[in-house]
Protein backbone atom coordinates (compact mmCIF):
# COMPACT_ATOMS: atom_id res chain seq x y z
CA UNK A 1 0.00 0.00 0.00
CA UNK A 2 1.20 3.53 -0.75
CA UNK A 3 0.88 6.64 1.37
CA UNK A 4 -1.86 9.00 0.32
CA UNK A 5 -0.71 12.13 -1.54
CA UNK A 6 0.50 14.89 0.75
CA UNK A 7 2.06 12.59 3.30
CA UNK A 8 4.84 11.13 1.24
CA UNK A 9 7.33 13.94 0.82
CA UNK A 10 7.78 15.32 4.31
CA UNK A 11 8.11 12.05 6.14
CA UNK A 12 11.24 9.97 6.09
CA UNK A 13 11.35 6.93 3.85
CA UNK A 14 11.43 4.49 6.75
CA UNK A 15 8.11 5.44 8.28
CA UNK A 16 5.02 3.30 8.24
CA UNK A 17 1.38 4.21 8.68
CA UNK A 18 -0.88 2.59 11.20
CA UNK A 19 -4.34 2.11 9.87
CA UNK A 20 -7.02 2.74 12.46
CA UNK A 21 -10.03 2.24 10.27
CA UNK A 22 -10.67 0.01 7.33
CA UNK A 23 -10.33 1.12 3.73
CA UNK A 24 -11.78 -0.14 0.47
CA UNK A 25 -9.61 -2.84 -1.03
CA UNK A 26 -8.54 -4.38 2.25
CA UNK A 27 -9.56 -7.97 2.57
CA UNK A 28 -10.48 -7.33 6.21
CA UNK A 29 -12.91 -4.55 5.34
CA UNK A 30 -16.11 -6.51 4.65
CA UNK A 31 -15.79 -8.44 7.89
CA UNK A 32 -14.90 -5.37 9.95
CA UNK A 33 -17.88 -3.50 8.52
CA UNK A 34 -20.24 -6.38 9.14
CA UNK A 35 -18.95 -6.82 12.71
CA UNK A 36 -19.60 -3.18 13.46
CA UNK A 37 -23.04 -3.33 11.85
CA UNK A 38 -23.98 -6.46 13.81
CA UNK A 39 -23.04 -4.75 17.06
CA UNK A 40 -25.20 -1.73 16.27
CA UNK A 41 -28.15 -4.04 15.52
CA UNK A 42 -27.64 -6.03 18.74
CA UNK A 43 -27.52 -2.78 20.74
CA UNK A 44 -30.95 -2.00 19.37
CA UNK A 45 -32.28 -5.31 20.66
CA UNK A 46 -32.35 -7.17 17.35
CA UNK A 47 -31.60 -10.89 17.17
CA UNK A 48 -29.37 -12.24 14.44
CA UNK A 49 -30.95 -15.09 12.49
CA UNK A 50 -29.11 -18.39 12.76
CA UNK A 51 -30.25 -19.46 9.31
CA UNK A 52 -28.92 -16.35 7.60
CA UNK A 53 -26.58 -14.07 9.54
CA UNK A 54 -27.50 -11.07 7.43
CA UNK A 55 -31.08 -11.13 8.75
CA UNK A 56 -31.93 -9.31 12.00
CA UNK A 57 -35.31 -9.61 13.68
CA UNK A 58 -36.89 -7.76 16.59
CA UNK A 59 -40.18 -8.88 18.01
CA UNK A 60 -42.19 -7.11 20.65
CA UNK A 61 -45.31 -8.86 21.90
CA UNK A 62 -47.44 -5.76 22.01
CA UNK A 63 -46.50 -4.05 18.76
CA UNK A 64 -45.16 -6.40 16.19
CA UNK A 65 -42.11 -7.44 14.28
CA UNK A 66 -39.31 -5.61 12.47
CA UNK A 67 -36.95 -7.33 10.05
CA UNK A 68 -33.75 -6.02 8.56
CA UNK A 69 -31.73 -7.66 5.83
CA UNK A 70 -28.30 -6.38 4.82
CA UNK A 71 -26.50 -7.09 1.56
CA UNK A 72 -23.05 -5.50 1.91
CA UNK A 73 -24.22 -1.87 1.95
CA UNK A 74 -27.80 -2.38 0.82
CA UNK A 75 -30.44 -2.65 3.53
CA UNK A 76 -34.08 -3.75 3.39
CA UNK A 77 -36.39 -3.09 6.34
CA UNK A 78 -39.91 -4.43 6.75
CA UNK A 79 -42.44 -5.30 9.44
CA UNK A 80 -45.60 -4.03 11.08
CA UNK A 81 -44.07 -1.93 13.86
CA UNK A 82 -43.77 1.53 12.33
CA UNK A 83 -42.54 3.14 15.50
CA UNK A 84 -39.67 0.67 15.73
CA UNK A 85 -38.84 1.21 12.06
CA UNK A 86 -38.56 4.94 12.66
CA UNK A 87 -36.29 4.40 15.64
CA UNK A 88 -34.20 1.97 13.61
CA UNK A 89 -33.78 4.49 10.81
CA UNK A 90 -32.67 7.15 13.27
CA UNK A 91 -30.31 4.78 15.05
CA UNK A 92 -28.68 3.71 11.79
CA UNK A 93 -28.31 7.32 10.66
CA UNK A 94 -26.58 8.13 13.95
CA UNK A 95 -24.03 5.35 13.51
CA UNK A 96 -23.41 5.36 9.78
CA UNK A 97 -23.91 7.60 6.79
CA UNK A 98 -27.29 6.39 5.63
CA UNK A 99 -29.20 7.30 2.54
CA UNK A 100 -32.94 6.60 2.72
CA UNK A 101 -34.09 5.33 -0.64
CA UNK A 102 -37.76 4.89 0.26
CA UNK A 103 -39.84 2.08 -1.15
CA UNK A 104 -37.88 -0.94 -2.36
CA UNK A 105 -37.45 -0.65 -6.14
CA UNK A 106 -34.13 -2.09 -7.19
CA UNK A 107 -32.04 -4.60 -5.28
CA UNK A 108 -28.96 -6.45 -6.53
CA UNK A 109 -29.82 -5.81 -10.13
CA UNK A 110 -33.33 -7.12 -9.58
CA UNK A 111 -36.27 -4.87 -10.39
CA UNK A 112 -39.06 -4.70 -7.83
CA UNK A 113 -42.45 -3.38 -8.98
CA UNK A 114 -45.38 -2.72 -6.66
CA UNK A 115 -48.99 -3.02 -7.76
CA UNK A 116 -52.43 -3.76 -6.33
CA UNK A 117 -51.83 -7.45 -6.94
CA UNK A 118 -48.60 -7.49 -4.97
CA UNK A 119 -44.88 -7.33 -5.68
CA UNK A 120 -43.37 -8.36 -8.98
CA UNK A 121 -39.66 -9.04 -9.38
CA UNK A 122 -37.85 -9.34 -12.69
CA UNK A 123 -34.48 -8.83 -14.36
CA UNK A 124 -35.57 -7.17 -17.58
CA UNK A 125 -32.66 -4.78 -17.79
CA UNK A 126 -30.24 -7.61 -17.10
CA UNK A 127 -31.72 -9.64 -19.98
CA UNK A 128 -31.62 -6.64 -22.33
CA UNK A 129 -27.91 -6.21 -21.54
CA UNK A 130 -27.32 -9.93 -22.05
CA UNK A 131 -29.02 -9.79 -25.47
CA UNK A 132 -26.77 -6.89 -26.48
CA UNK A 133 -23.65 -8.66 -25.26
CA UNK A 134 -24.44 -11.84 -27.14
CA UNK A 135 -25.54 -10.02 -30.29
CA UNK A 136 -29.01 -11.54 -29.99
CA UNK A 137 -30.99 -8.28 -29.74
CA UNK A 138 -32.65 -8.82 -33.09
CA UNK A 139 -32.78 -12.62 -33.04
CA UNK A 140 -35.90 -14.70 -33.51
CA UNK A 141 -37.28 -15.61 -30.09
CA UNK A 142 -37.49 -19.29 -29.16
CA UNK A 143 -40.67 -20.68 -27.60
CA UNK A 144 -38.91 -23.05 -25.24
CA UNK A 145 -35.57 -22.78 -23.41
CA UNK A 146 -34.39 -26.15 -24.76
CA UNK A 147 -35.16 -28.44 -27.65
CA UNK A 148 -37.10 -31.21 -25.87
CA UNK A 149 -35.37 -33.92 -27.89
CA UNK A 150 -31.88 -32.65 -27.18
CA UNK A 151 -29.70 -34.68 -24.84
CA UNK A 152 -26.43 -32.99 -23.93
CA UNK A 153 -23.34 -35.07 -23.36
CA UNK A 154 -19.60 -34.91 -23.95
CA UNK A 155 -19.23 -35.19 -27.69
CA UNK A 156 -15.54 -35.75 -28.42
CA UNK A 157 -15.75 -35.08 -32.15
CA UNK A 158 -17.57 -31.75 -31.73
CA UNK A 159 -15.62 -28.47 -32.09
CA UNK A 160 -14.38 -26.90 -28.87
CA UNK A 161 -15.49 -23.31 -28.20
CA UNK A 162 -13.88 -20.42 -26.32
CA UNK A 163 -14.02 -21.60 -22.71
CA UNK A 164 -13.85 -18.18 -21.07
CA UNK A 165 -16.64 -16.83 -23.25
CA UNK A 166 -18.79 -19.87 -22.48
CA UNK A 167 -18.17 -19.64 -18.76
CA UNK A 168 -19.02 -15.93 -18.74
CA UNK A 169 -22.25 -16.56 -20.62
CA UNK A 170 -23.31 -19.41 -18.34
CA UNK A 171 -22.34 -17.31 -15.31
CA UNK A 172 -24.71 -14.59 -16.48
CA UNK A 173 -27.45 -17.16 -17.00
CA UNK A 174 -26.91 -18.51 -13.47
CA UNK A 175 -27.37 -15.02 -12.04
CA UNK A 176 -30.55 -14.70 -14.05
CA UNK A 177 -32.07 -17.79 -12.53
CA UNK A 178 -32.69 -15.63 -9.39
CA UNK A 179 -35.99 -14.57 -10.92
CA UNK A 180 -36.44 -17.23 -13.60
CA UNK A 181 -37.26 -20.73 -12.31
CA UNK A 182 -38.32 -21.63 -15.86
CA UNK A 183 -34.68 -21.76 -16.95
CA UNK A 184 -33.31 -23.40 -13.77
CA UNK A 185 -33.12 -26.88 -15.30
CA UNK A 186 -31.47 -25.93 -18.58
CA UNK A 187 -29.03 -23.49 -16.93
CA UNK A 188 -27.98 -26.24 -14.53
CA UNK A 189 -27.53 -28.53 -17.54
CA UNK A 190 -25.32 -26.19 -19.59
CA UNK A 191 -23.26 -25.42 -16.48
CA UNK A 192 -22.21 -29.08 -16.36
CA UNK A 193 -19.98 -28.53 -19.39
CA UNK A 194 -18.00 -25.52 -18.16
CA UNK A 195 -14.68 -27.42 -18.15
CA UNK A 196 -14.78 -28.43 -21.83
CA UNK A 197 -17.53 -26.63 -23.71
CA UNK A 198 -18.30 -27.73 -27.27
CA UNK A 199 -20.32 -26.15 -30.06
CA UNK A 200 -23.46 -28.10 -29.08
CA UNK A 201 -23.29 -26.73 -25.52
CA UNK A 202 -22.81 -23.16 -26.71
CA UNK A 203 -25.76 -23.53 -29.07
CA UNK A 204 -27.89 -24.76 -26.15
CA UNK A 205 -26.78 -21.81 -24.00
CA UNK A 206 -27.56 -19.36 -26.82
CA UNK A 207 -30.96 -21.01 -27.26
CA UNK A 208 -31.71 -20.00 -23.66
CA UNK A 209 -30.84 -16.40 -24.56
CA UNK A 210 -33.22 -16.62 -27.54
CA UNK A 211 -35.94 -17.94 -25.26
CA UNK A 212 -35.30 -15.08 -22.83
CA UNK A 213 -35.74 -12.60 -25.65
CA UNK A 214 -39.34 -13.73 -26.09
CA UNK A 215 -40.02 -13.77 -22.36
CA UNK A 216 -38.21 -10.60 -21.23
CA UNK A 217 -40.91 -9.44 -18.83
CA UNK A 218 -41.33 -12.68 -16.93
CA UNK A 219 -40.51 -12.82 -13.25
CA UNK A 220 -42.07 -13.79 -9.95
CA UNK A 221 -45.22 -12.31 -8.50
CA UNK A 222 -45.64 -12.19 -4.75
CA UNK A 223 -49.35 -12.01 -3.95
CA UNK A 224 -51.35 -11.17 -0.90
CA UNK A 225 -52.82 -14.48 0.22
CA UNK A 226 -52.95 -13.58 3.90
CA UNK A 227 -51.30 -16.71 5.20
CA UNK A 228 -47.83 -18.01 5.92
CA UNK A 229 -48.30 -21.65 4.96
CA UNK A 230 -45.28 -23.59 3.79
CA UNK A 231 -45.58 -25.97 0.85
CA UNK A 232 -42.84 -27.92 -0.89
CA UNK A 233 -42.78 -29.93 -4.11
CA UNK A 234 -40.02 -32.19 -5.32
CA UNK A 235 -39.42 -34.55 -8.22
CA UNK A 236 -36.58 -36.13 -10.14
CA UNK A 237 -36.00 -37.53 -13.60
CA UNK A 238 -34.78 -41.11 -13.96
CA UNK A 239 -31.09 -41.31 -14.88
CA UNK A 240 -31.48 -38.28 -17.13
CA UNK A 241 -27.80 -37.65 -17.72
CA UNK A 242 -26.34 -39.40 -20.77
CA UNK A 243 -22.86 -38.70 -19.38
CA UNK A 244 -23.07 -40.73 -16.17
CA UNK A 245 -26.73 -41.80 -15.84
CA UNK A 246 -27.19 -39.68 -12.75
CA UNK A 247 -30.63 -38.17 -12.08
CA UNK A 248 -31.58 -34.51 -11.68
CA UNK A 249 -33.72 -33.34 -8.77
CA UNK A 250 -35.96 -30.33 -8.93
CA UNK A 251 -37.73 -28.67 -6.04
CA UNK A 252 -39.67 -25.56 -5.20
CA UNK A 253 -41.11 -24.24 -1.96
CA UNK A 254 -43.90 -21.76 -1.43
CA UNK A 255 -44.35 -19.52 1.59
CA UNK A 256 -47.77 -17.95 1.94
CA UNK A 257 -48.57 -19.07 -1.61
CA UNK A 258 -45.50 -17.36 -3.03
CA UNK A 259 -42.50 -19.08 -4.57
CA UNK A 260 -39.48 -18.48 -2.33
CA UNK A 261 -36.94 -21.19 -3.16
CA UNK A 262 -36.34 -23.51 -6.07
CA UNK A 263 -33.48 -25.45 -7.54
CA UNK A 264 -32.59 -27.92 -10.25
CA UNK A 265 -29.58 -30.02 -9.34
CA UNK A 266 -27.94 -33.15 -10.62
CA UNK A 267 -27.76 -35.76 -7.88
CA UNK A 268 -24.42 -36.55 -6.30
CA UNK A 269 -24.42 -40.28 -6.86
CA UNK A 270 -25.82 -42.62 -9.46
CA UNK A 271 -28.71 -44.85 -8.41
CA UNK B 1 -7.78 -14.73 9.10
CA UNK B 2 -11.40 -15.13 8.21
CA UNK B 3 -12.73 -13.42 5.17
CA UNK B 4 -16.44 -13.04 5.27
CA UNK B 5 -18.78 -11.27 2.94
CA UNK B 6 -21.97 -9.93 4.48
CA UNK B 7 -24.08 -11.31 1.67
CA UNK B 8 -27.73 -12.21 2.13
CA UNK B 9 -29.10 -15.42 0.66
CA UNK B 10 -31.63 -14.90 -2.10
CA UNK B 11 -34.01 -17.29 -0.33
CA UNK B 12 -34.12 -14.90 2.61
CA UNK B 13 -34.87 -11.97 0.33
CA UNK B 14 -37.80 -13.82 -1.27
CA UNK B 15 -39.05 -14.93 2.15
CA UNK B 16 -39.11 -11.31 3.28
CA UNK B 17 -40.92 -10.21 0.12
CA UNK B 18 -43.51 -12.96 0.59
CA UNK B 19 -44.17 -12.01 4.22
CA UNK B 20 -44.28 -8.31 3.40
CA UNK B 21 -46.87 -8.86 0.65
CA UNK B 22 -48.97 -11.29 2.67
CA UNK B 23 -49.17 -9.01 5.66
CA UNK B 24 -49.14 -5.71 3.73
CA UNK B 25 -45.96 -4.52 5.44
CA UNK B 26 -44.12 -1.62 3.91
CA UNK B 27 -40.71 -2.34 2.42
CA UNK B 28 -38.07 0.29 2.90
CA UNK B 29 -34.65 0.46 1.40
CA UNK B 30 -31.52 2.10 2.80
CA UNK B 31 -28.07 2.48 1.40
CA UNK B 32 -24.95 2.86 3.53
CA UNK B 33 -22.44 5.30 2.12
CA UNK B 34 -18.80 4.23 2.29
CA UNK B 35 -19.72 1.10 4.21
CA UNK B 36 -16.19 -0.26 4.28
CA UNK B 37 -14.82 2.89 5.92
CA UNK B 38 -16.97 2.26 8.99
CA UNK B 39 -15.13 -0.80 10.24
CA UNK B 40 -12.67 -0.63 13.12
CA UNK B 41 -9.49 -2.53 12.49
CA UNK B 42 -8.25 -4.97 15.11
CA UNK B 43 -4.92 -6.07 13.73
CA UNK B 44 -1.89 -4.45 12.14
CA UNK B 45 -1.87 -4.43 8.37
Amino acid sequence: MELPPGYGRKTATNTVCKLKKTLYGLKQSPRAWFGRFTKVMMDMGFKQSQGDHTLFVKQSQSKGVTMLLVYVDDIIVTGDDEEEQQLLGQHLAKNFEIKTLGKLKYFLGIEVAHSKKGIFISQQKYITDLLKETGKTTCKPANTPIDPNLKLGNTEEDTAVDKEMYQRLVGRLIYLSHTRPDVAFIVSLVSQFMHQPKEIHLQAALRIVQYLKGTLGRGILFERNENANLEAYIDADYAGSIVDRRSTTGYCTFLGGNLVTWRSKKQKCGS
Amino acid sequence: METFAPVAKMNTVWMILSLATNYSWNLQQFDVKNAFLHGEIEEEI
